[in-house]
């Protein structure tokens, strides 16, 4: 078995292939999406992004799955205190697993597709830089090479809705859950309802 | 258990359906054994013999250990995987440590397993590999001097942590042969011990003489030269992708009375894991109710980002950190569809 995949990472190690993600800005600058191309014949079934952020400029104020690793899924959100790039930023961990079988991930990807929608809140007017790092995985649990583009997002025209950075939702959720893991706050979502296709 | 596809090749439904549940069946990979390199960029020595009283120092320049550090990274991360097929990536940590102090005897001194004893750490690694130099000054008798002979040495280790020491000056930017050959030896010591490569193990100083070997099946000689990333020579005892370090590191090479019989580190020996480093038992079922579900799943989900402990359950691709692959894999094993409870 691992013949096989040796032999497959060879192949693929002699080619320039790499899927790619990155961050779509949604209209008005109040989402974004994180979308995915070019994960050729994989399908994506788990993947775990670090998004930095300045939250004194833009808050990150929830997220939601664009569903394409099904809608049974885990799902999973926290927030640490501080960003390993600098004290002035926070990271946001997104991360999701699938639990669809092969076939139906088949079913649900193709092409460029969307894995989640982040809500942005800004508090000032400006732009804002996006360093965007993880991990993707295929449907069995192998790493599948993925490059990650940061992105310079500018506020939406309009007011910022605040002038004063607050704890955002995800801030309180996770305040809320804080301890579980013992070494971060997180939100974690868990739906195991039967899949409809 | 859903299937992919048909793979039909005959009316036969037996030959279209085992492809199709041969590609469904999850699976892990083999045991990664856990590596650690010991660099030692200075020896101290002090000995009196025959020719009166010595003190030996040596010390590696910053190019040396950067050498050291490459081609350590080099031989664990590219080369192994190649020797054995694919068969097992080891999981490599490099240490930088002070001086050797202890070697034995002196005038072809070695540090063996004991001089290192407080480094290695054997409850965190299934093999400890030591780089050191050899030659310095000797400061009493105003010479210079080498400390060693041979290239490098391997100790059988039994089923314990496997021992193994370079010298420096044995490899370079373009050649790791000594690597090869001597961490070749700790790996044959340890599966004839624990019995799961297959028997006589393999004697990996071949010559053309009273230490034969070739291609298992092929019955193919092997060219006995050294090759190097700039000389290859496929067929030759080093090259990574064919010949008799690579047969035996994958089990793939035979007396030249038994062609047949293949010898060496075969597919079931990697799976049998390292000395420290086993198989995961029942993968998946981390709360032990024999079955996988949702339980199970959240179990290792409030681990994501931490690191695993040695033969940790929960890290199913072995890499030593429990990641969002690996729960990825958990679903794998999922008793009911959508890990349902």
């Amino acid at each position: 078995m691992n013949t096989n995949r040796f032999l497959l990472a060879l192949a693929l190690s002699t080619t320039a292939w790499s899927a790619a993600i990155t961050i779509q800005p949604g209209p008005n600058g109040t989402y974004v999406d994180l979308v995915i191309a070019g994960v050729g014949g994989a399908q994506v079934g788990a993947y775990q992004i670090s998004i930095d952020y300045n939250p004194n400029l833009v808050d990150i104020s929830g997220s939601t799955s664009l569903g394409s690793l099904g809608i049974s899924g885990v799902q999973t959100l926290w927030q640490t205190q501080t960003s390993p790039l600098g004290s002035n930023l926070q990271q946001l961990d997104l991360f999701e697993v699938s639990l669809l079988s092969t076939a139906d991930l088949l079913a649900l990807q193709s092409g460029t597709f969307g894995l989640a929608r982040l809500s942005l809140q800004w508090h000032t007017s400006g732009t804002a830089l996006f360093s965007v790092s993880g991990i993707v995985g295929n449907a069995v649990g192998d790493p599948i090479n993925t490059t990650f583009t940061n992105r310079l997002l500018s506020s939406p025209s309009a007011p910022p809705v605040s002038g004063v950075p607050e704890p955002g939702t995800l801030s309180l959720l996770v305040a809320a859950a804080a301890g579980a893991g013992g070494f971060m706050t997180r939100r974690l979502r868990i739906v195991t309802h039967d899949q409809t296709s | 258990m859903k299937f992919t596809g048909w793979l039909c090749l005959t009316p036969l439904l037996a030959f279209c359906v085992a492809p199709a549940l041969l590609a469904q069946t999850p699976k892990l990979p083999n045991p990664r054994w856990k590596v650690q390199v010991l660099i030692y960029p200075k020896v101290q020595m002090q000995w009196t013999d025959t020719a009166g009283a010595h003190d030996v120092n040596t010390e590696m320049t910053q190019q040396e250990i950067a050498l050291a550090m490459s081609a350590s990274q080099r031989f664990f991360e590219v080369d192994v995987p190649a020797l054995n097929s694919g068969q097992m990536v080891p999981l490599l940590t490099i240490a930088l440590k002070d001086r050797l102090t202890r070697l034995a005897p002196p005038n072809c001194a070695w540090p063996d397993p004991a001089a290192v004893a407080a480094d290695r750490n054997p409850a965190s690694f299934d093999s400890t590999i030591v780089i050191w130099k050899d030659n310095g000054w000797d400061s009493v008798q105003r010479k210079y001097v080498d400390l060693a002979c041979y290239g490098g040495l391997a100790w059988g280790q039994g089923t314990g942590q496997t021992y193994s020491t370079f010298l420096l000056k044995m490899f370079s930017t373009d050649q790791r042969n000594v690597f090869k050959h001597e961490w070749g030896h700790s790996i044959l010591f340890y599966y004839d011990s624990s019995g799961a490569a297959p028997r006589p193990a393999v004697n990996n100083h071949i010559n053309n003489t009273d230490t034969r070997y070739v291609s298992c099946h092929s019955a193919q000689p092997y060219i006995l030269l050294d090759d190097s990333d700039l000389n290859p020579i496929p067929t030759s005892i080093y090259y990574n992708l064919s010949g008799f370090t690579h047969d035996y590191y994958s089990g793939l090479t035979a007396t030249p009375d038994q062609p047949d019989r293949c010898l060496g580190l075969t597919p079931a020996a990697w799976a049998s894991g390292g000395p420290l480093t086993r198989p995961i038992q029942h993968p998946g079922d981390l709360n032990g109710d024999s079955k996988v579900d949702s339980k199970d799943l959240l179990q290792l989900m409030s681990g994501v980002g931490t690191a695993a402990a040695p033969n940790d359950p929960r890290d199913l691709d072995y890499d030593g950190k429990i990641t969002i692959l690996d729960a990825r894999r958990l679903v794998t094993f999922c008793t009911k569809p959508n890990c349902a409870l």
